[in-house]
């Protein structure tokens, strides 16, 4: 197989384009998260603006998602919402993607002890019921909007730093990585040239993945009351006032908040998943 | 010299010893070829050769020395394994894979084509690589070279011309070659001398060899 | 009993290079192969993943990326690659070439069992067992995994697993590598005595050596294209009975025969 052809004709032509519809999903689901921050921060004034002759309205023209107890417009507190959710969610994945590639990269380049200690934390924190311990630390620091994104940073890197080790371990132990230090490369250079370039992929992938889990987290943390300060309209936020007034009738208060919710997380792990076929080395020509 | 003396390696503090007590010698330019079967502890010793693995005891030595090599420089004894594609990073471009041995010498004409440096190691065949991997070798200007079954996986023309330009190379380079392989007419055809893995250790107190 | 026909069969990878581009990356380019029952067909040639796309294709085991072209006739029935997995296991089984083909995190005796199950067999722990003994394997060999085992003995688990039940075409890929001289022997003879009992076996290798004895004909492939079908008897000398310069290039290059080159300009 030594020569290969860059005209795709006849039969080869018939094979679909995967590649090219994994990408569309992936920009069309980017688009519209953008489009929700945009919205979302447009919205920060109206979401605040209440109207105590307004209050408890169904959905209808002026208010598409409804108004509040407190005649806020729902669909401004929803984007407003969202965006802070989206906010909070990238922050924590971001910090938690940086915990498991740090940990990952020296347990499989250490070994040994190093290997074994972070093995034994990876394992702890997944014992540990993952809720109860995200409660407890966002306890434990206050609560409020930094307190939400510690807790859940903290709480999301074990399954990452799992896949990260593995794929590391393969890496370090691989023959070429043997030559590459008998012709006398050193630990920096072959982290740079070999480890990472093979790491790059899993970890946006990977990072894009937990997005969906810190949202949610955020939004049940806050729903507890122990998230975003309760003056910032966060979707667990909006979800907990809407406790009170649903078995009055009101469902435009939770149904469609947490519906929205739905959509975002599914659009994140949408981009995730898509991401992941173009790394994966099973899936990247299909 | 290449030497190895009383050398014995095993996994593990709990393993068997893959290694015991070997000692083998090579002169520079000497093809000295290593016969055993498979699975014996021949690949072992030429890691252990290389500097990839360390003996824990004996000795190996390289013109007199321990190879000691600074930080930066390659070992003087380089080694080119039995398959070509784990052998390289496959996200490398074959001319990377090439730089990592010497930024800046040209690789050999003869080994290397020219249209092959800017593919990646899926890309060409398994006996287009195996000579990447003999070009990356010898442009650490080794001493000595193992080559470990860097045949086995190949057809009987590709093999016997990556043996012809290995031998030329060594030739004219006064590199001393291990030839390990479990095809004994093919040590014969290559090598000066041919040493059975049982001759290793002949004179060594087998009963050692049992972990305590 | 099953007889295999391979025609011009032609298999191509469409890959994608930088984003959108993609291309076809030529796998097989025209091989042809004939097996009747009771023969042993040696496909001998360049090493690498040629050989190996043939057994895959036959048995419709490629991905979903793959272009193919040619036909595959098994028993007088054109199967088109959709088909091919009827036959799979059943009529045609795969003699892999690596223990990469085994489940690594399932013991080795449940694999059998399930191979003996697959294929039919009325008490598949009995089977298992006695397949593994048949060549030399302990019962203490089915509580393990395949990591465990060494490569010989890997190897005749594969074998054991392939011949559990009566299929009636063996492709059997690359089974020699790894295994001592008397294993590698007793692995051909087993095939032998399959193809003697009305078996066919398309012999995958590129030790020619090693093949001759017990084939009936050696088909030779080189870039992926059958160039030549020789007698094993030809394969002798000089190799001036061999027809085809390619052979002949081939049979010189072999160790035993001085690790010859042809001329420049004689073979590619």
């Amino acid at each position: 197989m030594t020569t290969a052809e860059t005209v795709v004709s006849g039969a080869a032509l018939r094979l679909p384009d995967r590649r090219r519809r994994t990408l569309w999903w992936i920009a069309s689901a980017l688009v519209v998260v953008a489009a929700v921050v945009v919205a979302g921060t447009a919205a920060v004034d109206t979401a605040q603006a209440t109207s105590l002759t307004e209050r408890n309205l169904a959905p209808s023209w002026g208010h598409p998602f409804g108004t509040d107890r407190l005649g806020r417009d729902v669909l401004a507190r929803t984007l407003a919402g969202l965006r802070l959710s989206l906010v909070v969610g990238t922050l924590a994945a971001l910090v938690s993607a940086a915990i498991a590639v740090v940990l990952a990269c020296a347990a499989a380049v250490f070994g040994g002890i190093v290997d074994r200690i972070v093995c034994w934390l990876v394992d702890a924190f997944l014992a540990l019921p993952h809720l109860v311990l995200l409660i407890l630390l966002a306890f434990a620091l206050g609560g409020g909007t930094h307190a939400v994104v510690v807790a859940v940073a903290l709480t999301h890197w074990p399954t990452l730093t799992r896949v990260l080790r593995g794929q590391a371990r393969q890496v370090v132990g691989s023959d070429y990585v043997a030559i590459a230090r008998g012709l006398g490369s050193s630990a920096p250079a072959i982290a740079a040239g070999h480890l990472a370039r093979h790491l790059l992929g899993h970890v946006v992938v990977g990072t894009v993945l937990l997005f969906p889990h810190a949202i949610l987290h955020e939004a049940a943390l806050s729903f507890l009351g122990l998230g975003v300060d309760p003056a910032e309209p966060s979707i667990g936020v909006l979800l907990a006032e809407s406790m009170r007034y649903l078995t009055a009738g009101a469902w435009w208060l939770a149904l469609l908040p947490g519906l929205c919710l739905l959509i975002v997380v599914k659009l994140v792990d949408t981009i995730g998943e898509n991401a992941r076929a173009l790394v994966d080395p099973r899936s990247v020509h299909l | 010299m290449l030497l190895l003396d009383g050398v014995r390696f095993r996994y593990g503090p709990r393993s068997p010893w893959v290694v015991a007590g070997a000692r083998l010698a090579v002169e520079p330019g000497e093809i000295v070829g290593l016969h055993g079967p498979s699975g014996v502890g021949k690949s072992t010793l030429g890691r252990l050769a290389a500097g990839l693995l360390t003996p824990e005891a004996g000795r190996i030595e390289v013109d007199g020395r321990p190879p000691r090599p600074a930080p930066g420089r390659p070992h003087p004894v380089q080694l080119v394994l039995q398959h070509p594609q784990h052998a390289v990073d496959p996200r490398w471009t074959i001319r990377e894979v090439l730089a990592e041995a010497d930024r800046n010498a040209a690789p050999d004409p003869e080994l290397v084509a020219e249209h092959w440096l800017d593919r990646y190691p899926h890309e060409v065949s398994g006996g287009e690589l195996q000579r990447v991997n003999l070009a990356r070798a010898l442009l650490a200007r080794p001493r000595y070279l193992v080559a470990d079954e860097i045949s086995a996986s190949l057809d009987a023309l590709t093999q016997a011309r990556i043996w012809y330009l290995l031998l030329d190379r060594a030739r004219s380079e006064r590199i001393g070659v291990l030839a390990i392989s479990h095809d004994r007419a093919l040590l014969d055809a290559v090598a000066s001398r041919v040493v059975g893995w049982a001759e290793l250790f002949r004179g060594v107190d087998q009963s050692a060899a049992v972990p305590a | 009993m099953t007889r295999l026909q391979i025609e011009d069969l032609t298999v191509s990878f469409v890959q994608y290079e930088r984003g959108l581009r993609r291309r076809v990356v030529p796998g097989l380019a025209g091989m042809d192969l004939d097996v009747a029952p009771g023969e042993v067909v040696a496909l001998v040639g360049a090493s690498g993943a040629g050989k190996s796309l043939l057994a895959h294709a036959v048995l419709g085991l490629l991905p979903p990326n793959a272009v193919e072209s040619g036909r595959v006739v098994v028993d007088g029935f054109e199967a088109a690659p959709a088909d091919r997995r009827r036959f799979a296991g059943r009529d045609v089984v795969l003699l892999p070439q690596s223990v990469t083909y085994l489940d690594p995190v399932a013991p080795v005796g449940r694999q059998i069992r399930r191979a003996a199950r697959l294929a039919g067999l009325a008490d598949p722990a009995a089977a298992a067992a006695s397949a593994l003994h048949r060549r030399g394997l302990g019962a203490e060999v089915l509580g393990r995994y395949p990591h465990e085992l060494s490569g010989g003995m890997a190897r005749r688990v594969l074998v054991a697993m392939a011949l559990l039940g009566r299929p009636r075409i063996i492709i059997a890929d690359e089974p020699t590598p790894g295994l001592q001289q008397e294993s590698a022997e007793a692995v051909l003879d087993e095939l032998r005595a399959r193809a003697d009992d009305g078996c066919g076996v398309v012999l995958i290798t590129h030790d020619l050596v090693a093949a001759l004895p017990v084939s009936d004909r050696i088909v030779i492939c080189e870039e992926g294209r059958t160039v030549d079908v020789a007698a094993p008897q030809d394969f002798t000398g000089d190799g001036e009975r061999l027809r085809h310069p390619y052979t002949r290039a081939l049979w010189r290059a072999l160790p035993a025969n001085g690790l010859r080159l042809p001329a420049v300009g004689e073979v590619a």
